[in-house]
């Protein structure tokens, strides 16, 4: 499988040389080197998954990527531009429930449009329209902590697609979910991407949830994480849950698995 | 399913039990105060009536005084506390210097520093407020600076993603709303302590307030007026914890425990 889909897209991304290492705090805890030369890239409106062994840095390389973290070697660039620092060009939805629960859901929503100075009519505007988008009607007014886990994350994609941002970078979002929640998510999330094409990195340590979702799939290999693999998903366009009782999908599912589970040392 | 039926059965059924406890210890009050001298035991009427016949004139002063005390004190130091743990959140030189000073004092027991405070700053007014600002102040510094510990990275990492990237913006859009449920709690004990403290230093050579009332009460044998003295800070406290208990609700609504 080729890491060549589509020449006719643009780079978004770029991941060029990145390692990174937690140094140690004395000679008794050595340093740990969590990404060893990591060279990916991922083109503009296509969602990326990144799957590997707990452990393997995925959601270190997704901060770096955010620019919440430096690395130690290497650089990613954004539309050509350096990272580096965070910036709303690069919105993230986190593992954890990262919902403001201060705010009511408009007031999250309008949370990154008021840092950007968009003019209040304008907030609204936007405001309502992606609380369509994700199908929070109704709940404009309610605060997080009334809200379930599902809709929450809604409001977290909501919250990133409203400051309308480059790319949007995605830890296991849904790793906390039940697994009916789980799917409806997954089949929400691809809906709002057809609506609106974003670029998404998806960070996840479960192979269904990458081979439904993504075009492409990067395995990265237990700790230090190295780019083991990058696979094209050959499934097309509009995808639904019965692709994944699908013969096909079964036998890639088993090949990634084999893959990810001969990086996992039993201890 | 919850029967709403029984729900409110078992309500009315918990206040039909709290207001009689309150009877019954009133009337336990009347009882033992038939047998035991007024000297030590005065009946309510002596409490509430003679209380109030023998104090009147100066009721309404009294109250406003210590009042005033409490509140005076209990603002400044509570602002001063929250300005200095956020400072201290704020830039870790501030903390490293601050942080010492701060653990040094913060066992001491206030009450034991009136007389230093009164031998420095004299018996007036300044003193009383001074011992009222130095308690509030601990309560609500520390209280601060660990509220601010407490705020998860998360929010601070989510902020910085979404656009928020000078210290200034994540403390007043993300530091600030996410402590305010801990200032609250902070608030209610710095408020109470304030009360506590108004008692003690209004013992100590006070010309004015309930304080006054009950040691002038105490220099006559007069019990009745100490309990009535007793009961009227108790229902100022009471008063002061409702107003802070309406903002409380008011501004943490989006907590657990707030109103929906």
């Amino acid at each position: 499988m080729s890491r060549n889909p589509g020449t006719e897209l643009g780079t978004k991304i770029m991941i060029r040389d990145v390692s990174l290492t937690y140094q140690g705090r004395n000679s008794k805890h050595g340093d740990v080197i969590a990404l060893q030369d990591i060279n990916f890239s991922i083109y503009e409106n296509e969602i990326v998954t990144v799957v590997g062994p707990s452990g393997c840095g995925k959601t270190t390389l997704l901060f770096l990527m955010a620019g919440l973290l430096k690395p130690t070697r290497g650089e990613i660039l954004v539309d050509g531009e350096k990272v580096t620092g965070p910036n709303s060009q690069r919105a993230m939805v986190f593992q954890e429930d990262a919902v403001f629960p201060w705010l009511t859901v408009t007031g999250n929503l309008e949370y990154g449009l008021k840092l950007k100075g968009v003019s209040f009519s304008k907030q609204k505007e936007i405001v309502l329209h992606y609380i369509k988008l994700v199908g929070l009607e109704g709940f404009e007014d309610a605060y997080p902590k009334e809200l379930s886990g599902g809709m929450k994350k809604k409001v977290d994609i909501a919250r990133c697609y409203a400051i309308n941002p480059a790319v949007l970078l995605m830890d296991e979002p849904f790793g906390s979910l039940d697994v009916i929640t789980k799917e409806r998510m997954q089949m929400e999330l691809l809906r709002i991407w057809h609506t609106e094409r974003k670029t998404v990195c998806f960070i996840t340590h479960d192979i269904e949830e990458a081979l439904f979702i993504s075009q492409r799939i990067v395995i990265l290999s237990a700790r230090p994480g190295e780019v083991k693999r990058i696979v094209k998903v050959p499934f097309k366009g509009d995808r639904d849950l019965s692709l994944k009782t699908s013969a096909k999908f079964q036998d890639l599912r088993k090949e990634l698995w084999h893959e990810i589970s001969a990086e996992v040392k039993i201890l | 399913m919850i029967n709403l039926k029984k729900l409110k059965h078992i309500i009315s059924l918990r206040q039909i039990l709290g207001f009689s406890s309150i009877i019954s210890a009133g009337l336990l009050w009347y009882i033992v105060s038939m047998v035991v001298s007024p000297l030590f035991v005065p009946s309510p009427k002596e409490v509430f009536f003679g209380g109030y016949d023998l104090y009147k004139e100066i009721l309404m002063t009294s109250i406003l005084y210590t009042f005033y005390r409490v509140v005076m004190g209990f603002f400044i130091g509570s602002a001063l506390g929250i300005l200095v743990g956020v400072a201290m959140s704020w830039n870790r030189f501030i903390q490293w210097i601050l942080d010492p000073i701060i653990e040094l004092i913060r066992p001491i027991p206030v009450i034991a520093l009136i007389p230093l405070f009164i031998l420095w700053i004299g018996l007036g007014e300044t003193s009383r407020i001074i011992i009222i600002v130095f308690a509030s102040f601990v309560v609500l510094v520390v209280n601060t600076s660990e509220a601010i510990k407490n705020v998860p990275i998360l929010y601070i990492n989510a902020a910085r993603t979404l656009g928020a990237f000078t210290k200034a913006r994540i403390f007043r859009t993300v530091i600030l709303p996410a402590i305010t449920p801990e200032l609250m709690a902070g608030i209610r004990i710095a408020a109470a302590a304030s009360f506590d403290l108004a008692a003690a230093a209004e013992f100590i050579g006070a010309q004015r307030g309930l304080g006054y009332i009950i040691i002038c009460a105490k220099r006559f044998l007069f019990t009745n007026g100490i309990i009535f003295g007793i009961f009227l800070f108790t229902l100022l406290a009471w008063l002061t914890n409702i107003i802070i208990r309406y903002f409380d609700k008011r501004v943490n609504i989006w907590t657990e425990r707030g109103k929906a």
